[in-house]
């Protein structure tokens, strides 16, 4: 029996709106920006970064030389394609690197709940409605943060993992038709994208292979045919493959700067408020309709949401790394898990099922909206349009060749004064506060110069050199050209960025130059 | 699978304008006090460089999937065959991709069409 369709058509009117509500707090109205709007994190300055690298050195494949010490035969060292969307995008639109950037992370969300919904709908059109309230979850805190920490590349490839989820669930179904040419592109691009989701996948397709032979629903040369499928990605990935085999074996480079544990940690099942009452429900449910003799096809969702959600539990296991990222998407993952008991009530009702389920939620949506709302993201936490001035004033205005102390403090200690392209020495100066409240800098006091993230020089045949392993020399505080003063920091740091910046200028020959109320730039 | 048997090119099409016009709405709301030029420059961006090749090439599996799930799996083949063209022939050639990347999308949509109609482009040239 169908849905009551005009019911049906207002619940989903409501939840475009919602959706369009909730991600609202995420912008302030503005696709184009002054400076990098509602970027909480260094790897979203990484993320816009990697787009100038791209736009700069015309492609993926090389890194231009300003990015990285002047070496003009470096590679680049992450995955290339989770970036290349974006950049393609903003290249196209002329917006600037870190609206393009920003923008494409908010629509990546709109197409991971498309896709989602797109896999429960293959399996269920019902669940897939029913499942729809807990995916709004991910434009509330600390599930967003994925957006303004930056997880873009987990966000990229775990769209393409729902997708080669669809195919798959075709596949078995039909095993002759021609999917299996898509199932290959997508899993080849989900890997050039991030290697670390596609591995999840070959998790998951581990388990589905075991579960569909003991209920004999997949036959060997099916297996093989998948099996033959993933190995044909290898051919699309080559370009890749001579880095992602130098950093498996240097062990260096290809980590991403996000504290995962910070994040992980503020991610927990009690972040669904009451609604979690019902996630552990339906995994009960969906559990029991696992182990039960009979096949159902709802347990292909089942393994693939459960098989990630086992994997955001492998931290107890040792592995740390990655496992937390996944759990920022939650909302989407176990969103099946909310359907599924709302479906068995629609299923156990007589008399006007379809409209008490829609009803329901209908109350769930609002309740969502009146009870938590997602509260609106800082825009300048991190950066100001006054910050952003210096940033571009020393992009500009200064040589590649000179050096630059960038002073910073507090929560500003992150390192996107990378993007100023030239030899930076960034220095947090709390660490250089003694017990008596003095600050501990002098003229000979030494400072490592910032190393670039592990990319690596080619200089032909298997000679490959990380960037992380070469020695910049540190310099003393008296070489230095610029200096570059955060005072956008902590208030109790202010005085300290405050006093070394006049003791700079009354003792050393140093002169501002440059001077906004978060930067001053002094020269010598 | 059953119900996709008699392929409806309307209907699809239909499908895809609403999908691209919700894609608007939704963009025309997050950033409702931006320029109408600079949405559109945005919007056109992500439909010209892989919605509009994704559709074409997707429509080729219209005996296999139905319109929905076409439509999802066109935005992801659509990122997927346009990237990894551009990445690979930047990777070979070392061109920068500024210099041909609007072009790729219009080869793949030709590719992608010609293919869907290959059986009458056939019939025509035996005639």
């Amino acid at each position: 029996m169908e849905l009551n369709k005009k019911l049906l058509f207002i619940y989903l009117i409501l939840f475009f709106i919602i959706l369009i509500s909730f991600s609202s707090k995420i912008s302030d109205g503005y696709l184009s920006h002054n400076s990098p709007s509602y970027f909480l994190a260094r790897d979203n300055f990484w993320g816009m970064n990697q787009i100038d690298e791209i736009t700069d050195s015309g492609g993926a494949k090389w890194v231009a030389p300003h990015y990285n010490y002047g070496y003009n035969n470096s590679y680049h060292s992450r995955s290339p394609l989770n970036i290349f969307i974006p950049t393609m995008v903003t290249s196209f639109s002329g917006l600037e690197s870190y609206d393009g950037f920003l923008a494409s992370q908010l629509m990546i969300t709109l197409f991971l709940i498309f896709a989602f919904f797109a896999l429960i709908w293959n399996i269920n059109k019902k669940i897939a409605y029913f499942s729809l309230p807990l995916m709004l979850f991910l434009y509330k805190f600390p599930f967003n943060t994925f957006i303004t920490w930056g997880c873009q590349p987990t966000s990229y490839n775990l769209f393409f993992v729902f997708l080669t989820t669809i195919i798959l669930y075709h596949i078995i179904k039909n095993p002759l038709n021609k999917l299996i040419i898509m199932f290959t592109i997508l899993n080849a691009v989900g890997f050039l994208s991030h290697g670390r989701e596609f591995l999840y996948f070959i998790f998951f397709l581990f388990i589905l292979a075991i579960y569909l032979l003991i209920h004999k629903k997949i036959k060997i040369h099916l297996i093989i045919k998948i099996l033959i499928s993933l190995m044909l990605i290898v051919p699309l990935i080559f370009g890749f493959i001579p880095i992602l085999i130098f950093s498996l074996l240097s062990k260096t480079g290809l980590t991403s700067t996000l504290n995962y544990k910070t994040v992980g940690d503020a991610i927990f099942f009690s972040d669904f408020g009451l609604i979690k009452y019902i996630l552990i429900l339906g995994l009960i449910l969906s559990l029991f309709l696992l182990f039960n003799k009979k096949y159902n096809k709802f347990n292909y969702l089942t393994l693939f949401s459960g098989s990630l959600l086992l994997l955001t539990y492998a931290i107890y296991f040792g592995y740390t790394k990655g496992a937390l990222q996944i759990r920022h998407f939650w909302p989407i993952i176990l969103s099946p898990f909310l359907g599924l008991p709302i479906y068995y009530i629609y299923l156990r009702l007589k008399k006007y099922r379809s409209i008490i389920v829609l009803t329901i939620c209908i109350i769930i949506l609002v309740l969502i909206c009146v009870i938590a709302p997602p509260k609106e993201v800082p825009k300048d936490a991190m950066m100001t349009s006054h910050i952003w001035e210096g940033v571009l004033y020393s992009q500009n205005q200064l040589d590649f060749n000179d050096s630059i102390l960038v002073i910073n403090g507090g929560q500003m200690r992150f390192g996107f004064f990378s993007l100023n392209k030239k030899f930076i020495s960034v220095i947090d100066i709390y660490q250089y506060i003694n017990s008596n409240g003095k600050l501990n800098i002098h003229q000979d006091s030494e400072f490592d110069q910032l190393k670039h993230d592990g990319n690596y020089i080619y200089n032909g045949g298997f000679d490959w050199v990380s960037l992380s392993n070469i020695t910049i020399p540190s310099k003393k505080l008296k070489d230095f050209d610029y200096i570059f003063i955060n005072m956008y920091t902590q208030k109790e740091l202010q005085k300290y960025t405050q006093l070394f910046s006049q003791e700079l200028q009354k003792e050393s020959n140093y002169t501002k130059i440059f001077n906004t109320p978060h930067i001053i730039i002094l020269k010598k | 699978m059953e119900k996709i048997k008699k392929y409806n090119m309307k209907k699809d099409l239909i499908y895809f304008g609403v999908f691209l016009a919700l894609f608007f709405i939704f963009l025309k709301s997050l950033y409702y006090k931006e320029s109408i030029l600079v949405l559109v420059k945005f919007f056109s961006s992500y439909v010209y460089l892989y919605f509009i090749p994704g559709f074409l090439i997707m429509i080729n599996f219209h005996k296999q999937l139905d319109v929905l799930t076409r439509l999802v799996l066109a935005i992801g083949i659509g990122f997927s065959v346009q990237s990894l063209l551009v990445y690979y022939i930047n990777w070979f050639t070392e061109i920068p991709f500024q210099q041909f990347y609007l072009i790729t999308p219009l080869i793949i949509s030709l590719i992608a069409g010609l293919y869907f109609y290959k059986s009458k482009l056939t019939a025509l040239f035996k005639k």
